[in-house]
């Protein structure tokens, strides 16, 4: 029982951790913190439902096009909402973009209740079998979600380590003045890291609606769990990120078994509570 | 209080008087909640707007200062006028310890913190459903019994309203305020002249959780049942864009938003159901991106324009 929960946590553990890695990059980037990325995610998993059941795709497709959309929809709210905020000289633009983050939340959430109806959708299995390891039984969509979460991780680490353009968003991470002297297109890049952060959103939605389903309103807890996972991790660390997804999905998991299951979700909100007070650098953020 | 605020005051008092014999039943009670959505607002204001607290678990307040005094009303019997008191103060408690955990964090942390502060207080209520009765909501005793009750918990309310704004108002010209102001605007400067800020700000947070705590404490007795969605998110959206859209940091600002989202959203359930927060959220995106000062900013465009018509029209410049 222990493995089976252990291992159940581990995959829930890789989502987390592939939507706090999105916020964490777009926290170093654009210095934001973005209260509709569960929207995003929605967004992805309503995309899903819609290219698999309308347009007959199959999910590897589905998935890449759910992604894709919510990286358009991301980089047009950046454009659109909140670059305007950074450009304009005034008081402390964070607490207006946050303001504008939760307005969008809100937004994004009503306007699918009017679009998609309030009802629960769920798309068909990406694998209509169960996996066995180590001689316990795995949902094969489970298993896959976690499995893709992970590649996409390791790209997106793999990117920001190898690439120039990874390298340009370190440095904006690092000093925004310092990155535009030597020629990093800060306009820019704040859009593309922006559109990757809400399409890495959509694409864990993407994956997971099968199992968690899809509603107007299922992007709380995901966002909720991102920002466990940021505040855990340290902001900015995609390593951090990754061990604190796992850390937090095992904790519940096992307490949502042992303790109570209706405090599954103040276990997260404790272990954030307690990091953001005694390490407020997280596991592994700088200070 | 300047010479303004006193006619606001003394404007609202009587408009307020009169209401009740103009509109229907059914006003009156929109009128109510209104009361309650502008003390909280005000009490908010006080935290984000004059402190820059950016308390984003603010809304737990008036749940804790509700169920407080509607747990000892029905337990020992509490009259719902010391239930306010106690409210007020079961809220204050609970926001000087939030207020002293908050030193530590800065920024979106404080964000985060007092987010998570606010989710475990609504868990914590839908679980305890024996205590609490969970998420159907527990039912209270009203302020008054009898025909007339509605009305007499709206002079209840109209009262606290105007004692709300009017502390508001002393607070934002004093000395004390000042000190708010400066954690504000730059917290280094503050406190290198002097000002005590790890007191002003655990002052400010605890100040706006007791009036929190009060205004969610009418609003169980008012309405005669509290259920957590007083602490949900969309009570935490609404709460932010009537600060937006009134005006950040200013007297009238929160009253303002307050009277335009209630008696719009009043009007809006007419036509279109269920649309109301919709419509508020593409308001709240436009203000935030356009007119960042809110109805304040707007007021304060104009009102030049409107005395030197105003002199214009007299011929004398000794007005306004």
């Amino acid at each position: 029982m222990l493995l089976e929960l252990v291992i159940r946590g581990l995959a829930i553990g890789l989502i987390y951790a592939l939507m706090g890695v999105g916020l964490a990059l777009l926290n170093g980037v654009m210095r934001i913190i973005n209260f509709a990325h569960g929207e995003f995610y929605m967004i992805g998993g309503y995309m899903a439902y819609y290219s698999m059941s309308l347009m007959g795709f199959p999910f590897y497709l589905a998935v890449p096009v759910a992604m894709l959309i919510t990286f358009f929809i991301g980089a047009i709210v950046e454009k659109l909402l909140l670059s305007p905020i950074h450009k304009e000289d005034m008081e402390n633009p964070m607490d207006y973009a946050l303001i504008m983050t939760f307005a969008l939340l809100l937004f994004f959430r009503k306007l699918a209740t009017i679009i998609f109806g309030p009802f629960y959708r769920k798309p068909p299995d990406y694998i209509p079998f169960d996996i066995h390891i180590l001689g316990i039984k795995l949902s094969g969509t489970l298993v896959l979600s976690g499995v893709i979460s992970a590649f996409l991780i390791l790209g997106l680490a793999l990117f920001v380590k190898k690439t120039w353009r990874g390298r340009g968003w370190r440095a904006i991470t690092q000093s925004r003045n310092g990155a535009k002297i030597n020629g990093v297109n800060i306009g820019r890049e704040s859009w593309i890291a922006c559109g990757l952060s809400c399409g890495l959103a959509g694409a864990a939605g993407a994956l997971v609606a099968p199992i968690f389903l899809v509603a107007p309103d299922c992007g709380g807890s995901p966002l909720v769990k991102s920002y466990e996972v940021l505040a855990i991790g340290g902001l900015g660390s995609i390593a951090g990120a990754l061990i604190a997804g796992l850390m937090l999905g095992v904790t519940e998991t096992l307490g949502a078994f042992y303790i109570s299951s209706a405090y599954r979700n103040a276990i997260g909100f404790a272990m954030m509570a307690g990091f953001l007070l005694f390490r407020p650098q997280g596991l592994l953020g700088q200070k | 209080m300047k010479r303004n605020e006193q006619i606001a005051l003394i404007v609202m008092l009587a408009l307020g008087l009169i209401t009740p014999w103009v509109v229907s039943q059914a006003w009156v009670t929109t009128m109510s909640v209104f009361f309650y959505y502008a003390i909280l607002a005000i009490s908010w204001n006080i935290v984000f707007g004059y402190a820059g607290l950016f308390s984003y678990g603010h809304v737990a307040f008036p749940a804790i200062g509700g169920y407080a005094s509607a747990l000892l009303a029905e337990h020992i019997g509490l009259s719902p006028f010391l239930g306010l008191l106690v409210g007020g103060l079961a809220a204050g408690v609970v926001g000087v310890l939030i207020g002293l955990i908050i030193l530590r964090v800065r920024g979106f942390y404080l964000c985060l913190v007092t987010w998570a502060f606010a989710a475990v207080v609504i868990i914590t209520i839908n679980a305890e459903e024996k205590i609490t009765g969970g998420s159907g909501g527990m039912i209270t005793s009203a302020f008054f019994s009898g025909p007339h009750s509605d009305l007499y918990g709206y002079f209840v309310g109209l009262v606290l309203m105007l004692l709300t704004f009017a502390v508001s108002t002393t607070l934002y010209h004093s000395r004390w305020g000042l000190y708010l102001f400066s954690i504000r605007d730059d917290i280094d400067a503050a406190e290198s002249m002097g000002v005590k800020t790890r007191f002003w700000k655990v002052f400010a947070f605890t100040f706006g959780s007791a009036l929190a705590g009060v205004a969610g404490a009418f609003y169980a007795h008012f309405f005669n049942i509290i259920d957590p969605s007083i602490g949900g998110l969309d009570e935490m959206g609404k709460l932010c864009l009537i600060v937006i859209i009134g005006g950040v940091g200013t007297v009238f600002g929160p009253i303002l938003g307050a009277f335009f989202v209630v008696i719009a959203s009043e009007l809006i359930r007419g036509w279109v159901a269920g649309l109301s927060l919709f419509i508020f959220s593409i308001v709240m995106i436009l203000t935030v991106r356009f007119v960042r000062g809110g109805f304040m900013e707007i007021i304060q465009v104009f009102a030049p324009h409107l005395r030197d018509r105003y002199i214009k029209f007299t011929g004398s410049p000794s007005a306004g």
